[in-house]
């Protein structure tokens, strides 16, 4: 099989290919977008094991339906729009581990840290994804692929099938009930405003010359 | 946009997920793609290989039953599943697997004499390996024989199994008919669910002797589903209203331990949304 990387096919191509019974063309074209496809599956799962079975079952329906593509959506959206489906369907049905912790392990240690920091940004992400995982199922996708994916809200609602306002506003009231579960953490995070009155908006330029150091 | 939810979209960037898909899901994924085109590309070796439980495959007991239809796949992807699911789902799985059993029993015609439930429970153990007619992904015509019988006389159908268009039409009505008219409702915001009840509506009226297809002239004809005829494809049909108008779920034979049912559209068969479900 001839891999992702080294498949000059385009996405549409590929799908096509599928189509018309190329066994490999799926493969390339899943394997090219999978790591996003996790991703976005992980984060709206909230569980790895949630995720791969989200993931599959996605794999699984993109497979079968490829003929219903009818390309009106970049195929790379199609997909997402097919595992993100997959896993709602999974929330909705309640078949998922919904009590059980995020697991610790399962995301990366961030090397650039000091240990300290390190262990204060893991307790914050892991803050924030149990936060998340009290969402309802449609705002958390929506938070996903816009605030974590950095989807454009049209794409976003390309991908869950629905208006661009209904994605605006499943992320903002999203976003409120976050601020809400994770007041301390940004009551923490929040500059202490300085007592006494307030700093002047602008910087007001000196006319006295500059002072040197101290003779 | 407030400065608190600032800080949100913030937070929620910094828990972006940036590693790449783990191995081991890499490595089950893998495997379902490999079992997909293999199963597409060649049928017969994956029927006569049996299912990981070392059930004889649906082929060997069901010589004539072809399966043709690939957008309901190939069935046996069993390796894919790394664990168990819990207990809430072992409830939910009793649940399909109930509503299968029922499906397969109303599916038969009357011909075919109703198996008992332990008959149709083998039954979908075996066409765990059931055998699929390469054809190109996606499709969704529907062709080849409809029924499957053993050479004991004994059906061996599968739940879900190949139906003519005529005999996909018949099985329709009659449903639509047993409804007297009250079709199963299915929401899209509660679509999951919806489709669960449906199933499992029709497992307990099948268990309580709801009308069952019928054969020949003996039986008056049924009034007619108000929906388009289409090539619904393989599997268990079911009218149901969506949105207000008149759609099919059909439920698609098992593969693995789950189980694909997906709603269509009157008229072009199209799928509106599906759902995977574990089954027993």
């Amino acid at each position: 099989m001839t891999g992702p990387a080294d498949d000059l096919r385009s996405d549409a191509e590929l799908l096509a290919d599928h189509v018309a019974g190329d066994h490999d063309a799926f493969g390339v074209l899943f394997a090219r977008h999978r790591d996003r496809l996790w991703a976005v599956a992980l984060r709206t799962m909230g569980h790895p094991e949630d995720a791969a079975d989200g993931l599959q079952d996605g794999l699984i329906a993109a497979y079968r339906r490829a003929g219903s593509f009818r390309g009106d959506a970049a195929v790379t959206t199609w997909l997402h729009r097919v595992v993100v489906n997959a896993c709602l369907d999974r929330l909705r049905a309640a078949k998922v581990r919904r009590t059980e912790p995020v697991p610790d392990d399962h995301d990366p240690v961030e090397h650039d840290l000091g240990p300290e920091e390190s262990a204060v940004a893991a307790d914050r992400r892991t803050a924030v994804l149990a936060a998340l995982a009290q969402l309802p199922p449609e705002q958390r996708a929506a938070l996903v692929l816009v605030d974590m994916e950095g989807y454009a809200v049209a794409e976003a609602a390309e991908v869950l099938d629905c208006a661009v306002g209904t994605v605006k506003s499943r992320c903002s009231r999203g976003r409120a009930r976050l601020a809400e579960l994770l007041a301390p953490l940004l009551d923490r995070d929040e500059p202490h405003p300085s007592p006494g009155n307030p700093s002047p908006a602008g910087v007001v330029p000196s006319t006295d010359d500059a002072r040197g150091p101290p003779a | 946009m407030t400065d608190r939810e600032e800080q949100v979209r913030r937070l929620l960037a910094d828990a972006r997920h940036d590693e790449p898909v783990p191995a081991d899901v890499a490595a089950r994924l893998d495997a379902v793609l490999a079992r997909l085109a293999a199963e597409e590309s060649d049928p017969a070796d994956d029927a006569a290989a049996g299912d990981s439980s070392g059930e004889p495959a649906a082929a060997a007991l069901a010589p004539a039953e072809t399966v043709t239809d690939p957008a309901t796949g190939p069935a046996d992807v069993t390796p894919l599943r790394r664990r168990p699911w819990g207990g809430i789902l072992l409830v939910a799985a009793a649940a399909v697997a109930v509503a299968a059993v029922g499906f397969g029993q109303v599916e038969r015609g009357g011909e075919h004499a109703a198996t008992s439930a332990t008959d149709t429970s083998g039954g979908r153990e075996a066409e765990a390996g059931a055998a699929s007619q390469a054809q190109p992904p996606g499709a969704t015509a529907l062709s080849g024989p409809t029924e499957a019988q053993s050479e004991s006389g004994s059906t061996q159908v599968s739940p879900a199994h190949p139906l003519t268009g005529a005999d996909a039409e018949a099985t329709l009505d009659e449903r639509y008919e047993a409804s007297g008219g009250v079709l199963p409702e299915i929401r899209a915001d509660h679509f999951a669910g919806d489709v669960r009840t449906a199933l499992e509506q029709l497992a307990r009226s099948t268990a309580l002797g709801a009308p069952s297809p019928r054969s020949g002239a003996a039986v008056p004809a049924a009034p007619a589903f108000p929906c388009d005829p289409a090539a619904w494809g393989e599997g268990t049909l079911l009218p149901v209203t969506y949105e207000g108008a008149s759609a099919v779920l059909a439920l698609r034979p098992p593969t693995g331990d789950s189980q694909v049912a997906d709603l269509l559209r009157c008229g072009t068969a199209e799928v509106i949304r599906s759902v995977t479900l574990p089954v027993g």
